[in-house]
């Protein structure tokens, strides 16, 4: 055989590779991966909080978060993975109160034409087979102070987004994703005004990110209230969480997909590793 | 022996590995890099949010843009010239550098300052990129910015408050083309201007040498982004992008990493 054609034919080796990986950074190297996610996120524009692990916010806006009821915010799940904490029973939240930077409206003069909207996720866990509403992230108290919302429902567990464009009237999203108990799941929804609702989903195990659109009911804006904005919980208090969050972030904008996707393959070989 | 580099190897591998020229990786690299410079002043991405660690957030004034992305990868700050846009932030103690300070060993006594631009319109008049620069009242300190005259990159500071002290480079953007530009003060030694399309991935400087002060003035200016004079002057019509403000000269292999890190981002719009 030439040496041309030697080297054509070469087809992926194990052993080469379990060589080579003193010498290079593996894709699947836990640390490297934890720390990537961290500063990208950290940079990406209209970011509003990154709360990677507990109530502290490493965003650059110091929207710390205070912690409420039984909640621990200094964790590790398998030492890996730092994790907050929530036990329903015992009224867990954090929260932020309302100010500017947290009213998310999508009609801000200062964001471009084609990323206005709102993007949050991170990691999460239920504790419990659904039977209660929980809610995950939320700027939503009782009318006429209901912004946005992120839940899961209390007959199937089925994940759900809502908004309201004044305060008062809610328009919601039912996405057909039930998160399984016990394990940890990647969640993101993205809303682009007067255009589509987008869900995405994913397993660490999977290391496959699901995404599904809702582009037949859209809305405009979001209402700018005095609600506080909420981790496990809404309605200054309600409808608590119980379970776990992890790498949770908000963003004033509409984050391009592909931020997204590489949020999730950064961030779930470690969840993946508890 | 003479290994070949073999791209079906590359290609082979690159699952298991990361590549030098991955995107999000270099990214995410440059931020975290960025982030750990001693005297780092302010970090803006986008020219509002800093995420130094400092809080020197800046305030949006006119007609300025803070959260896109151009062709879903780079994100920016867009300038309209017509509608006065710039950022800024109050004069305060974080940002006059002046060179001398007691915290910091006089082997890194001097300022660093830099990012990615485009310009969208040159040959009208001069266009500030960064800047703590207010001629009223003799208060200029630093300033980075585009000359009407040529159409260069042009690094100025000033002592006294009054006297510019200027160094032109030969570089000269293209309209509505990202280019990385940084500027470095040695005091009383170099002034210096490194450059870089990110198309080239290749950094290039220029210096002087003479009449280049031994401290800066400690302007009660503001510190801007698309202007000087406190935003009344010579606003920029074009983008920034990974801008940062830096107490202190930085070892030249940082300004060179940080445009290796960031270039192949630039390089995919």
């Amino acid at each position: 055989m030439r040496q041309r054609d030697y080297i054509m034919a070469q087809k992926y080796n194990p052993e080469l590779v379990r060589n080579l990986t003193p010498s290079f950074h593996k894709r699947s190297d836990l640390a490297l991966n934890h720390a990537h996610a961290t500063a990208f996120i950290q940079a990406i524009p209209g970011l509003v909080g990154f709360w990677p692990t507990a109530e502290r916010d490493i965003s650059g806006n110091s929207h710390t978060l205070t912690r409420s009821g039984t909640i621990k915010t200094i964790q590790y799940d398998n030492n890996i993975v730092p994790y907050v904490q929530y036990d329903r029973a015992g009224s867990a939240e954090l929260y932020h109160l309302d100010n500017a930077d947290l009213s998310i409206t999508g009609t801000e003069s200062y964001v471009g034409s084609g990323s206005h909207g709102l993007t949050m996720g991170g990691w999460w866990q239920f504790g419990r087979a659904p039977s209660v509403r929980e809610y995950l992230m939320s700027k939503w108290d009782s009318s006429p102070n209901q912004s946005y919302r992120m839940y899961k429902l209390p007959s199937d567990g089925k994940i759900t987004f809502a908004l309201s464009v004044d305060g008062i009237n809610t328009t919601a999203w039912l996405f057909g994703i039930i998160p399984p108990q016990d394990t940890w799941f990647f969640l993101v929804c993205r809303w682009i005004p007067s255009t589509e609702t987008k869900l995405y989903y994913g397993l660490a195990t999977d290391n496959n990110l699901t995404t599904l659109t809702s582009t037949g009911l859209t809305k405009a804006n979001i209402a700018d209230t005095s609600a506080r904005f909420q981790l496990g919980s809404q309605d200054a208090g309600s409808d608590w969480l119980d379970g776990r969050s992890s790498m949770s972030f908000l963003i004033r904008g509409n984050v391009p997909n592909i931020y997204i996707e590489t949020i999730f393959d950064l961030t779930s070989p470690l969840f993946a590793a508890t | 022996m003479a290994q070949a580099n073999n791209p079906e190897l590359v290609r082979n591998l690159t699952p298991s590995f990361h590549k030098r020229g991955d995107l999000a990786l270099n990214h995410a690299h440059s931020i975290a890099f960025i982030q750990n410079i001693p005297g780092l002043v302010g970090f803006w991405p986008t020219a509002d949010k800093d995420i130094s660690g400092n809080s020197n957030t800046l305030t949006r004034s006119g007609t300025i843009k803070t959260i896109q992305y151009d062709n879903n990868i780079v994100p920016y700050a867009q300038f309209d010239k017509a509608g006065s846009a710039y950022a800024f932030h109050a004069d305060s103690a974080a940002f006059d550098i002046i060179g001398n300070e007691s915290w910091t060993d006089s082997t890194s006594w001097g300022l660093t300052m830099g990012g990615w631009w485009q310009v969208n319109n040159l040959g009208v008049v001069s266009e500030v990129l960064m800047a703590k620069f207010l001629q009223a009242g003799n208060q200029k300190a630093y300033r980075l910015q585009v000359t009407s005259a040529g159409e260069i990159l042009q690094f100025t500071l000033s002592d006294d408050g009054s006297t510019n002290l200027s160094f032109g480079s030969t570089f000269a953007p293209t309209a509505n083309t990202w280019f990385y530009a940084a500027v470095w003060w040695k005091p009383s030694s170099v002034m210096r201007i490194y450059y870089g399309l990110a198309t080239d991935n290749d950094l290039v400087s220029e210096e002087k040498t003479s009449s280049v002060p031994a401290t800066l003035h400690d302007s009660t200016g503001q510190f801007t982004i698309s202007s000087q004079n406190d935003g009344s002057f010579a606003f920029l019509n074009g983008r920034s992008s990974m801008t940062f403000l830096v107490r202190g000269r930085i070892p030249p292999i940082y300004i060179e990493t940080i445009f290796d890190l960031t270039s192949p981002l630039f390089a995919a719009t």
